[in-house]
């Protein structure tokens, strides 16, 4: 990880599902790492133009908050049946996150393994050294 | 890790202590080979894990299946007992809540009657059955009846006509799971699962065509319609955005209940709260909810097959002899009765990539079935065998009534991807007379047979340990994938 830049995602193996490892100096660019690392995996990720939704969670610590802010993201393209085309965060601190992504309608088909949901399986937010790193796993 | 000591043929225990706060050791199903691949994995210490879990009782359980998911492993089974504290974790029944396989059988013989139509066949079912990310299944709900969905099961789409009568008396619990609370399931989820109703989804989902290639027990097979030869019709699939939405909010909400709880838990997945407690309460109402979707989803599907098949042969499924053979979860949780230390308990079995077992005379069975014990449909990786097992009395005494649910993974999707592409899978699969309908190509080698462990030898391993018996085995000539 410490060669993959100042900011970035990777994807974590796991026998049965995946995981996300994302890292940044901020704790909202590493949030919107691990989104854009879920939007990957999910084969939904268009950079572009598109509808503007905001996005708001509460959480008992940052673990919960980014299972929350992904739970949302994922919820809202799979509902709408969208692709994502930006991910904004603005703010994560005293047990909030809020920001917001921009959907656009999606094309026939897709390329991509359906995400069922966030799971609190090895969850963890730290701070290492000079930068935040999350590590989450997606069950599919 | 510790050696576990084989304390039966077949079964290994891990002892408690192992894991700090264990309240009853963790027992593995499984040949010496299968155990090692459960060591390697993190699954082993999974599972006794899942042995702190408030109110377990016996052994924290593992199938030979058994491999590394997420808190519980997959392959495990635990029994809470509901009048002494126990408590339900939604993890331990999963994200896809009433995930399952039902099995058709048909009047149709490979060689004679299908193996020059497969070609035709397959495209017919893979154009009926939505599949992949996101889209529309094939039943559309008003927000009414998405609330009948989730009460009546299978019950709904057969009083809208779809399927036939004689369906009900052949899926687990009549069709219908007890104690389902529509009101309990959110609004988000219902609008996530509700336009989905009557689709496949991804992942290691799939409707394959198969052929009966080996009886082990006759007359288990003739008690079930079963034939060498004989061409069958398997469906794997869960309650889609429904379940998982439902899954994923009760988590949520327990993690954050459970520090005023009292109860710790080595798994933040593991989060639990104790039955009677009205977030548990709630869950199970859900979980039945969501449970009934995933029948009424397989229902539709059914559905789907026995048009397919009518379309190509020219003639009605029921001159097909398309019956359901059996509809069988893996994922659920439910309220059961045991003896534990010499008095009658009632248990919260859940069971988490593990199928139900209930040996012969059980009073749950159809009377068909009640000679043989009930029927575990245990598919296979793509390309390789499926099974049909039974039930055994051996799995009431060792296992809370529960066997395998399948192959299980045995490697990362990324690293099934290394081994070979999509496109060569196919022409792999194509080469061994399996013909395919999938959305796409470049997944394909994800849910690649060698991806898997060898179902053989799960099956051979619940037999050695007496917790179900193999009747038949079938291997694939058809596969629709998402």
């Amino acid at each position: 990880m410490g060669d993959h830049g100042a900011s970035g995602f990777e994807i974590l193996e796991h026998t049965a599902d995946v995981g996300v490892r994302a890292w940044s100096a901020t704790l909202e660019e590493t949030f919107r790492q691990s989104t854009l690392g879920l939007l990957d995996i999910v084969g939904v990720w268009q950079p572009g133009e598109g509808m503007r939704e905001a996005i708001a969670v509460e959480g008992r610590d940052l673990g919960a908050l980014l299972v929350d802010w992904l739970g949302e993201v994922l919820y809202l393209q799979d509902v709408r049946d969208v692709v994502i085309t930006e991910v904004h965060t603005a703010r994560v601190a005293g047990g909030r996150a809020h920001g917001w992504v921009e959907l656009a309608e999606r094309p026939s088909t897709i390329e991509g393994t359906a995400v069922k949901a966030i799971t609190y399986h090895q969850l963890q937010v730290e701070q290492v050294a000079d930068r935040w790193v999350a590590t989450v796993y997606l069950d599919i | 890790m510790m050696q576990p000591r084989e304390v039966a043929p077949y079964q290994w225990e891990i002892p408690k202590g192992y894991v700090e706060g264990m309240r009853v050791p963790a027992r593995i199903f499984a040949s010496k080979r299968l155990l090692d691949k459960a060591l390697e994995d993190r699954a082993a210490l999974q599972i006794a894990n899942v042995a702190t879990l408030p109110g377990i009782v016996g052994a924290a359980m593992a199938m030979p299946d058994i491999h590394w998911g997420y808190g519980f492993p997959i392959g495990g089974v635990a029994a809470t007992d509901v009048d002494a504290g126990g408590v339900v974790s939604p993890g331990g029944v999963g994200f896809d809540i009433g995930c399952g396989v039902r099995l058709l059988r048909s009047d149709l013989d490979w060689e004679r009657d299908v193996k020059t139509r497969v070609k035709e066949l397959v495209p017919m079912l893979g154009k009926r059955v939505p599949r992949g990310v996101g889209g529309k299944g094939r039943m559309q709900l008003s927000g009414h009846e998405v609330d009948r969905v989730l009460a009546e099961g299978v019950k709904f789409p057969l009083a809208r006509g779809v399927g036939w009568e004689e369906d009900l008396e052949n899926v687990e619990d009549g069709g219908t799971i007890e104690g389902a609370e529509p009101e309990l399931v959110s609004h988000r989820a219902k609008e996530r699962g509700g336009p989905q109703l009557g689709s496949l989804g991804a992942g290691n989902h799939f409707i394959e065509i198969q052929v009966i290639d080996e009886i082990s027990d006759g007359g288990a097979a003739e008690a079930m319609g079963l034939f060498d030869g004989q061409v069958v019709v398997m469906i794997h699939s869960g309650s889609r955005g429904m379940g998982h939405q439902t899954c994923q909010e009760y988590v949520r909400e327990i993690d954050r209940v459970m520090p005023h709880l009292g109860i710790t838990v080595p798994d933040r997945q593991l989060g639990c709260a104790p039955i009677g407690h009205d977030v548990a309460d709630r869950y199970l109402g859900a979980m039945s909810a969501a449970g009934n979707y995933a029948k009424a989803n397989r229902h539709l599907l059914t559905d789907a097959a026995r048009e397919a098949f009518a379309v190509t042969f020219d003639r009605p499924a029921t001159s097909l002899g398309m019956s359901v053979v059996y509809d069988v979860s893996h994922n659920l949780a439910k309220i059961e009765e045991y003896e534990v230390d010499g008095k009658t308990r009632r248990l919260c079995v859940h069971r988490k990539g593990a199928t139900r077992a209930f040996g012969p005379q059980h009073s749950e069975l159809p009377d068909a079935y009640k000679p043989i014990g009930q029927p575990v449909i245990i598919p296979g990786s793509m390309g390789t065998a499926s099974y049909v097992l039974v039930g055994t009395d051996g799995a009431r005494r060792h296992s809370f009534s529960s066997t395998c649910h399948g192959a299980g993974r045995a490697m990362s999707r990324t690293a099934a991807k290394k081994q070979m592409s999509g496109m060569e899978l196919k022409r792999d699969l194509e080469g061994r007379g399996i013909t395919l309908a999938t959305s796409q190509w470049k997944l394909l080698s994800e849910e690649a047979p060698y991806a898997y462990k060898d179902v053989s030898e799960v099956v051979r391993a619940c037999e050695g340990a007496g917790i179900s018996r193999v009747v038949a085995r079938m291997r694939p000539v058809g596969v629709v994938k998402g």
